[in-house]
């Protein structure tokens, strides 16, 4: 262990730890510009280093850009990326109340605190939890992922129907572009190219979050709001009163980031979501959230920070990589002639445990880093609308060229805003259908995976499985919901009738 | 009633989109239901809770009445900047991304302050959102194509 | 050990560089050497159509390394990522064609061209050469009894339809187990991985085995998870000499199979801008440094001229759209 301390805590590798974790912090803010951008960006660089000090950049880097989302949701509603989706729900409100830095401690602790969380998982569980991950073929995805689904409409009380609306029209949406499995049709896309890819998600968030966003405000421009004054501290930790209140939620977050983290594929934004779903649904005061509540930015700023951990494990213990970013560390590991895998920690443990503990580290950096330059950013919402409209649309568009240098994205960009508009303003709710395009493919990919291996979903549904176990949990919450709403019905009807 | 128009449309598209599905490549080493199995159940599914949704519309008065949004998109300032952004989107690749943007931001500021404030910019403060503009446009372009190697597009400036 | 190699690849070379001088003097025609008349002034961005830190990138980096190593401009690597890789080659398709963009052409081009999916052929491009060569392996479970290729086909031949193989359908694995279908005419249930996960559905026995890049598997045969029956080339793996080759298992006619990485600009590009860049695939081919670090990745960097390139191409071409027969139908 003194071995894997002396390796990471070097001037050096420390520094490079903190750039990362600065340069993340802008990556992330942006968006368009997101982790996998900023680690592949890092690869070239990272080439001629040395192991531990590319490992410690990249580290840095990576924990830098989950954590930095959290200042763009907050502050302006825009998330860079599907895990901080859910962040806007109670981050934004809070902004908007003046109680931006506030809203910013919060998260940055939560971040923290998940961080930390799936970290120490990692060291203790790695193997162990690998194996868990091997036993989850398509089957279990599929099972998974349509629970994830259902769970998270389920939760939306009162709005269960429309959010199965919102997550039947985000898997249809997410079906066009080339048919997986075959690989030999293309879906909708009429002849046009750039559909062959589908609809990038990135460009999906941004059309329905940030754009409807906007033009919500410049309806009510004269309505200027007087920002609260930021008190001019040094830096901002939530007080110790807050923490302990949040303990609880946290934790569960956590668990359920970790969670999800390991399934290769589901990722921060099914994590928060469904990290949202359940604090909402176990609160004391579930009517305050989406109105600026504390629970509401712990519960996903927790999640979405514990899924690196959980992605880390299989990649590190399997060879198997959680999700994009873990796909390129692993490449860069490669690169350095590590690969990673079953034989990583047997054969090296020093290098494994120094992976662990370079991730540690950047997550106390984090943390330092962001409480220090709260009070910065929440100067962004003193901006005058009428620069920060046209200066925030210009981000977007920029950060939309930037994922595929395809001006198509930026055509249907715009239809997204339509229908996120639509669809928000009409009390259908925005995070099933996000989740959907999130999990889409993994509930296509994952439902046909299982057909060719068991023959039929009628005898996948035979496997003595927890995916089957899933199907039928998903089966029986949709009836009960369904049941649920009918009896207050009847209640109410009797009640007329008495 | 909105809401019922909305869900039509929907389900119109998700019909032609059903039918749209017969008409795809088949691998035939494929067994995993092909290409069009997985729309086709979501078209299901989908078709079955809009109607679900549209009995309880047509049973509650109150669902029946509810104003659907979707003109208040296109009113007055916020047709002006959706025009506008559209306008940005779709001359950002001929133009190049410094000439729009630089324009957009000017034009944008200038509409929204004379909206919010009801007077128009003083001609100073005009030179001082122009130049910084055409700074920021600038920076960012330099910024994303030299140090990020993302290409953003140049359009009829070459020499950038 | 090291320095001598080096050495010794240094001294090899010298005759190519000597023999560049004279042509350069002859102003004789530009070919088979790195300063020759032709001196490239612009760096050459060499575009993987796929994401950083993957299969087909790392390999792709290393040998830019050695590229820049024997010219006088960089070779950069950029991703351009989508459509199954097809993205890069449109992207390349526009390019000027003064050499300074080139695609990295993947074995999934002519499938997909066979497949009806991809518009583009070699003809649509200038192909500068082929640079890396890496090898298919079938891999089993090994606590599994399949010992050897015959067992596995044994099995399929008891009980057709029912032994899993794995591949991401559609790409060069899945063409393999079509062929290994025809050659024994055995019917395998031919089961789609994710590619970010295929060896999970191994080491958990969901599936009974796969077919992918050996430096893919390498590790798991290493650490005594899986069992390696065949890899499909007629030549032995250096360390691995105890696998088998597909000629030893009894197999003909699948040097198809072979998952060759090329080189395309794109078309209209001068002979003697692509044979500068063949030049210098032959020279980072034929450095020590660049060969013992693809060996350790379980691949071999490689080279061969621009009309014997070609050729290939053309046969590969013509192969696939064979095999494509059995997947689309018709």
């Amino acid at each position: 262990m003194l071995e894997v301390f002396a390796n990471i805590l070097t001037l050096q590798n420390l520094s490079l730890i903190l750039l990362g974790v600065a340069i993340g912090n802008v990556f992330g803010c942006i968006p368009g510009l997101n982790a996998p951008i900023a680690v592949a960006l890092a690869l070239p660089f990272t080439f001629n280093m040395e192991l531990l000090p590319s490992i410690s950049l990249i580290m840095g880097l990576y924990m830098g850009c989950v954590s930095g989302g959290l200042v763009s949701a907050v502050l302006l509603r825009i998330p860079g990326t599907a895990a901080s989706v859910a962040t806007t729900f109670d981050g934004y409100p809070m902004a908007q109340q003046g109680r931006g830095t506030e809203a910013l401690s919060y998260g940055a602790f939560a971040s923290f605190f998940g961080g930390i969380f799936s970290c120490i998982v990692l060291l203790a569980l790695a193997p162990v939890l690998a194996n868990i991950a091997i036993g989850f073929g398509p089957w279990e995805y599929f099972g998974t992922a349509a629970l994830s689904l259902i769970i998270v409409c389920v939760m939306m009380s009162g709005k269960t129907l429309k959010g199965l609306i919102a997550v039947c029209i985000g898997l249809l949406l997410k079906t066009v572009g080339m048919s997986p499995i075959d690989g030999v049709a293309a879906r909708f896309t009429f002849g046009n190219y750039s559909l062959e890819n589908g609809f990038n998600l990135i460009v999906v968030i941004i059309g329905v979050f940030a754009f409807p966003e906007i033009i919500n405000s410049i309806g009510k421009l004269k309505v200027v709001v007087k920002p609260a004054k930021i008190k001019n501290k040094l830096f901002y930790i939530p007080s110790w009163k807050d923490i302990k209140e949040q303990l609880g939620t946290m934790f569960r977050g956590s668990v359920i980031g970790t969670a999800i983290g390991i399934l290769p594929g589901m990722g921060g934004g099914a994590a928060s979501l469904i990290s949202y779903a359940q604090a909402k649904k176990t609160s004391k005061t579930p009517e305050k959230f989406g109105t600026g509540c504390a629970e509401g930015i712990f519960c996903c700023e927790s999640a979405n920070n514990a899924t690196t951990g959980g992605a880390l494990i299989p990649m590190l213990a399997l060879g198997v990589p959680g999700d994009t970013v873990t796909a390129i560390i692993m490449g860069a590991l490669t690169l350095q002639g590590i690969s990673a895998g079953p034989l990583l920690s047997m054969n090296q443990p020093v290098i494994f445990k120094s992976i662990i503990f370079a991730v540690f580290v950047a997550n106390i950096f984090m943390f330092v880093y962001q409480i220090f330059t709260i009070k910065y950013m929440a100067k962004i919402v003193e901006v005058p609308k009428y620069y920060l409209f046209p200066l925030i649309t210009m981000f977007c568009v920029a950060g939309v060229i930037s994922l595929n240098n395809n001006m198509f994205d930026l055509i249907y960009l715009m239809g997204f805003v339509v229908i996120g508009y639509i669809l928000d303003k009409n009390d259908y709710p925005l995070s099933p259908f996000i989740l959907a395009f999130v999990l889409g493919g993994i509930v296509e990919d994952n439902l046909r995976r299982s057909i060719t291996y068991y023959g039929s979903f009628i005898e996948s549904m035979q496997q003595v499985s927890i995916g089957t176990l899933f199907v039928y949990l998903g089966v029986a919450l949709l009836i009960y919901s369904a049941f649920r709403a009918n009896r207050d019905k009847f209640k109410r009807f009797r009640k007329e009738k008495t | 009633m909105g809401e019922l128009i909305f869900m039509a449309i929907i389900a119109v598209i998700a019909v032609f989109m059903f039918f749209v599905s017969g008409s795809f490549p088949v691998s035939i080493i494929d067994k995993s239901g092909g290409a069009s199995l997985f729309p086709r159940i979501v078209i299901v599914l989908l078709l079955f809770f809009m109607i679900i949704r549209t009995v309880i519309v047509l049973r509650n008065k109150e669902e029946r009445e509810k104003v659907f949004v979707f003109f208040e998109m296109f009113r007055g300032a916020r047709l002006v900047y959706l025009l506008g952004t559209l306008v940005y989107i779709l001359l950002v690749e001929p133009l190049g991304f410094v000439i729009t943007t630089s324009v957009y931001l000017f034009g944008m500021a200038n509409f929204m302050y004379f909206k919010q404030k009801d007077s128009i910019m003083s001609l100073q403060r005009n030179g001082i959102i122009f130049a910084s503009g055409v700074l920021i446009s600038l920076g960012m372009y330099l910024f994303f194509t030299r140090v990020l190697s993302i290409l953003l597009p140049q359009g009829i400036l070459g020499f950038l | 050990m090291k320095k001598v190699l080096l050495l010794l690849v240094v001294l090899m070379m010298i005759p190519a560089f000597a023999f560049a001088g004279g042509d350069q003097e002859e102003a004789a025609p530009a070919a088979e050497v790195a300063d020759g008349p032709y001196v490239p002034t612009k760096d050459i961005t060499f575009v993987v159509p796929f994401s950083a830190g993957g299969n087909s990138d790392i390999p792709a980096r290393i040998f830019a390394k050695y590229m820049t190593k024997y010219s006088d401009v960089e070779v950069k690597v950029t991703n351009i990522v989508g459509a199954g890789g097809k993205a890069g080659a449109r992207e390349v398709m526009k390019a000027d064609p003064d050499g300074s963009m080139l695609i990295m052409q993947p074995v999934g081009y002519p499938m997909q061209y066979s497949l009806g999916v991809a518009e583009f052929t070699y003809e649509d491009f200038a192909p500068i050469g082929q640079w890396l060569d890496s090898t298919l392996a079938v891999v089993v479970n090994a606590d599994s009894s399949y010992m050897s290729m015959d067992d596995l086909v044994a099995a399929a031949d008891a009980a057709p339809g029912t032994i899993k193989m794995g591949s991401v359908t559609g790409t060069l694995p899945t063409f393999a187990t079509i062929e290994i279908e025809m050659q024994k005419d055995v019917e395998f249930n031919k089961v789609d991985l994710s590619g970010a996960s295929k060896a999970p559905e191994l080491l958990s026995n969901r599936i009974d085995g796969y077919i992918d890049g050996f430096g893919a598997i390498k590790q798991y045969v290493e650490s005594g998870q899986f069992r390696c029956l065949g890899i499909i080339t007629d030549v032995k793996i250096k360390g691995y000499e105890e696998i088998p080759t597909f000629t030893e298992a009894g197999f003909t006619g699948y040097e198809y199979l072979k998952q060759a990485f090329g080189l395309w600009a794109p078309k209209g590009t001068p002979a003697e801008v692509v044979e500068y860049i063949n030049n210098l695939i032959k020279l980072a081919s034929e450095d020590a440094e660049c060969i013992e670090e693809m060996n350790a990745l379980g691949i071999a960097p490689a080279h061969n001229s621009v009309a014997q390139y070609t050729k290939n191409m053309e046969t590969t071409y013509a192969k696939f759209q064979d095999v494509a027969k059995a997947i689309v139908g018709n």
